[in-house]
């Protein structure tokens, strides 16, 4: 064996080595992560909790009872009072607040299904990726090229495992279904997707998607604990952009700063599949 | 009429939590409102953002007594109420220590590519590229950050991290012996830049801090994937593979290449500097 084999044997030990530890690091730290992701969930749960016994008033008959909420300034029925400028404007302000209050989880929950159904796009779409290359359809796939893939997927699935047991920990359905809209854009291509290449190109599609769905979501979600969970996974996402500007001979980072046009849609959510 | 005591139970078990409900809901909006008003207090935003307020907070004050000099005091205290509270708040020591960043990154990069190129790293052509347009980067990114800084009532921070200098760029520089020294710098620098930013993203009121943030990080993480990846080349002992043009033959590069960029599936931030690290006092 000569010197420049040698010397690439040891190269792929050292870096399997980096790998080992890399994987360790992630076990240590995902545990953590998911500590501080329950803080979110119980404010969320909180929230729907809130939102359906709001949802059990409306529909008793014991008018009596909304009438008292509605003095404490807890429904938007408030706002009714405020206009006829009678003596319970204070709390009829407060009830505005309390529903403003609302609809900002609202939108926190929002962003989470959303980001949750692009984590379950990515992950379907590597998985193809994964079978394809299985039965050699994409032709010779190079290890790095697999094994990113494989960790890419992995990353995704924590994001959506995340997402999804905030949703779950509010009482809410887990997101299961890839966004709508740019599924649509996936399926699409994937009869295209003839080589390492093109599967290359599709992936930074959806890794951009992705993280500029994230960049514009923290500026979007009210909770700062929510905007944390954004803009840690973000940098992730942003990361597989680079390996793949560089894998496909692109500059690995184009831009000073991140970019929101290509961000997913709460709308995409209510799309016809 | 009778007594349906199970249904009477019921009702006042769904009021209770019906008044639980509504008094969290008060509670938290009440909370919110507070935390607002503080929060403007803080950043002066007050002053800057919402002109009827201000006009409001002016009548009140001149109404008080607080101020005796009529419109023209008035004036002078609403400057000075923006001065003294913008330049000190939460928001705009984080943007100013991300600027203090930002220059020291810049200062470190010039300083590598003032290195001999076969010590900086900068005979792989690529490498060479990529310190260029990093700088720029870097130097857009203290812009950025010092516009925000600037609009929230703050100075522009021009000066370096000084803390991170002398703990950790100082003795790195007097280590270096070739290029798998200046990268591991670099990537040190970049991966607590994308840390301190996303923490900060996380903590500050103003909107246009958090799009500063929120924007950059990413791009500072992307920094570091690349750095860990050349990295991991240089050590493997195949710098030839740290290319672009002509693009790189993915079939040539190890199978851990294609991960050791990403190393976490969410970005840490236990390595983000402190708030008032590179504030201006």
């Amino acid at each position: 064996m000569s010197n420049r084999e040698n010397s690439m044997d040891l190269s792929e030990r050292e870096l399997l080595a980096m790998t080992r530890e890399l994987d360790q690091m992630h076990g240590d730290l995902f545990p953590r992560f998911r500590a501080a992701l329950a803080d979110v969930t119980d404010g969320w749960r909180e929230h729907v909790e809130g939102e359906r016994a709001i949802v059990r008033l409306s529909s008793t008959r014991r008018n009596f009872l909304r009438g008292g909420l509605v003095t404490a300034g807890a429904l938007g029925g408030g706002a009714v009072l405020a206009a006829c400028g009678g003596s319970n404007a204070p709390a009829a302000n407060a009830g505005a607040s309390a529903s403003s209050g609302a609809t900002s989880q609202s939108v926190d929950l929002t962003v989470a299904r959303l980001a949750a159904s692009l984590e379950v796009l990515a992950v379907n779409t590597y998985q193809t990726v994964l079978d394809a290359a299985g039965k050699g359809a994409l032709g010779t796939v190079p290890p790095a090229v697999a094994t990113f893939v494989t960790t890419a997927k992995m990353q995704h699935t924590d994001h959506a495992s995340a997402w999804n047991s905030a949703l779950t920990g509010a009482g809410l359905a887990a997101q299961t279904a890839p966004d709508p809209h740019y599924n649509k854009v996936v399926q699409g291509a994937l009869p295209t997707v003839k080589t390492v290449v093109d599967a290359a190109r599709l992936a930074l599609t959806l890794e951009t998607v992705a993280v500029e769905t994230y960049t514009a979501g923290s500026g979007l979600v009210t909770d700062k604990k929510n905007r944390l969970v954004a803009l840690t996974i973000a940098p992730v996402e942003a990361q597989h952009v680079a390996i793949l500007h560089y894998v496909l001979g692109q500059y690995p980072v184009p831009d000073s700063f991140i970019k929101t046009d290509m961000a997913a849609s709460p709308s995409d959510l209510t799309e016809a599949s | 009429m009778t007594f349906d005591e199970p249904g009477m139970q019921h009702l006042v078990v769904q009021s209770q939590d019906l008044h639980s409900t509504a008094m969290r809901l008060t509670r938290d909006a009440t909370d919110d409102i507070v935390e607002a008003g503080r929060a403007a207090r803080t950043k002066g935003e007050i002053e800057i953002a919402d002109p009827g307020r201000r006009g409001f907070l002016r009548r009140s004050l001149l109404a008080a007594g607080v101020v005796g000099g009529g419109a023209l005091g008035a004036s002078m205290f609403s400057r000075m109420v923006t001065t003294v509270y913008a330049a000190s708040s939460p928001d705009v020591m984080m943007l100013q220590t991300a600027a203090s960043i930002e220059n020291l990154a810049i200062a470190v990069y010039t300083k590598a590519a003032s290195l001999p190129p076969a010590v900086s790293g900068a005979a792989i052509p690529t490498v060479k590229a990529f310190v260029l347009m990093t700088i720029k980067q870097h130097q857009d990114h203290a812009n950025a950050f010092n516009a925000a800084a600037v609009q929230l009532g703050g100075m522009a921070q021009t000066k370096i991290d000084q803390v991170v200098y002398d703990a950790v760029v100082t003795p790195a520089l007097g280590r270096i012996k070739g290029p798998a020294d200046v990268v591991a710098l670099a990537q040190t620098l970049e991966d607590a830049a994308a840390q301190t930013y996303v923490k900060f993203g996380g903590d500050v009121d103003d909107k246009n801090a958090l799009n500063a943030f929120a924007t950059i990080a990413p791009v500072e993480a992307q920094h570091s994937a690349v750095l860990l990846a050349v990295a991991a080349l240089i050590a493997g002992g195949a710098p030839q593979l740290i290319t672009i043009t002509p693009p790189v033959d993915a079939t040539k590069l190890p199978s851990a290449a294609g991960s050791v960029g990403f190393p976490n599936s969410f970005y840490k931030t236990d390595a983000a500097r402190p708030a008032a690290e590179g504030a201006l006092q």
